[in-house]
């Protein structure tokens, strides 16, 4: 597997969005990005696979948590219930 | 030897057991809570924070809040949706508290590589299904997730990983909306250039994209 770095959206993108201001966006300059990705096919295409990609990866099945974890915040779940127990 | 953590989940396979339970302080209670809420939650800390180690503080943090409060809750959402806005929000808190990764960093990832990378998605790129997804593709999205800067990984991870609403991310995360479309923009072209190796890798079929197949 290539491990080189490519970027798949096209240029123009890119350029416009390193341009734009994060914290304080120009919207002209935002209104023009959209407007980019809305009509251009490559970047059309390029979001469309990372939409994709993302649902799949948000429909995924969690990795479980550790028992190690677990038995350790049962326990601090349990002191606190016994604290309110007491209390 | 029977231990907590070893329940018949069953006992609280509804959710309004499980909030009479977690009420009584029935000991075993915030056990199902773990048992039910806890891979999602954490899989969700990991991706706000970047670091697994801090997930699981998170995640603690969140569950002893949630169970100290429990009397708050009203039910006007589910209890999952309260816990998911309890653990974004114990993450954003840590997050705030921590230096913020400089606007140069920033810029260094989105305009990395020289011109001549520059590539437009080839036909050699398949589109992932669920089935696709494998391991492999998986740990490199949560590695390039990441890889993120904090204010562009949070922006993601809420907007489009969690499906918040552009609104509700901004409001979250105390940015304007129009700050938040860049920084998904941003992260976006620095996570497709992440992944796209792995996509390649996976097959020849080209590209379809929802266009398509409307
Ligand atoms: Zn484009």
């Amino acid at each position: 597997m290539s491990q080189e770095k490519m970027n798949t959206y096209c240029q123009e993108l890119a350029e416009l969005v390193a341009a734009c201001d994060p914290d304080n966006p120009n919207p002209e300059l935002l209104e023009k990005i959209e407007r980019h990705v809305e009509q251009c096919a490559e970047c059309q295409s390029a979001e469309s696979a990372l939409d994709r990609t993302v649902r799949a990866f948000r429909e995924a099945e969690p990795r479980g948590v550790s028992s190690q974890f677990e038995q350790s915040l049962v326990d601090q779940l349990c002191r606190n219930d016994d604290r309110a127990d007491q209390a | 030897m029977e231990r907590p953590w070893d329940i018949d989940l069953s006992v609280y396979d509804d959710e309004t057991q499980l909030l009479d339970g977690l009420r009584r302080r029935d000991r075993f209670a915030c056990t199902c809570l773990l048992k039910f809420y806890a891979p999602r939650l954490l899989r969700l800390a990991g991706q706000l924070m970047g670091d697994q180690d801090e997930a699981e503080d998170v995640l603690q943090e969140a569950f002893i809040r949630a169970c100290d409060q429990i009397d708050r809750f009203r039910g006007e959402s589910g209890l999952g949706t309260w816990l998911h806005r309890i653990v974004v929000n114990t993450a954003l808190m840590r997050l705030r508290a921590r230096k913020t990764v400089s606007g140069e960093d920033v810029e260094a990832m989105i305009s990395s590589g020289n011109e001549g990378s520059w590539q437009s998605v080839s036909s050699e790129t398949v589109e992932p299904s669920r089935e696709l997804l494998d391991k492999e593709l998986m740990d490199a999205m949560n590695a390039a997730i990441n890889r993120l800067p904090e204010s562009l990984r949070t922006v993601f991870v809420l907007r489009d990983v969690e499906g918040m609403s552009t609104r509700e991310a901004a409001e979250v995360l105390g940015i304007s909306e129009s700050a938040l479309k860049v920084r998904l923009h941003r992260a976006r072209i620095a996570l497709r250039s992440e992944i796209e190796p792995y996509l390649q890798d996976r097959g020849a079929n080209p590209l379809q994209t929802d266009r398509n197949e409307s």
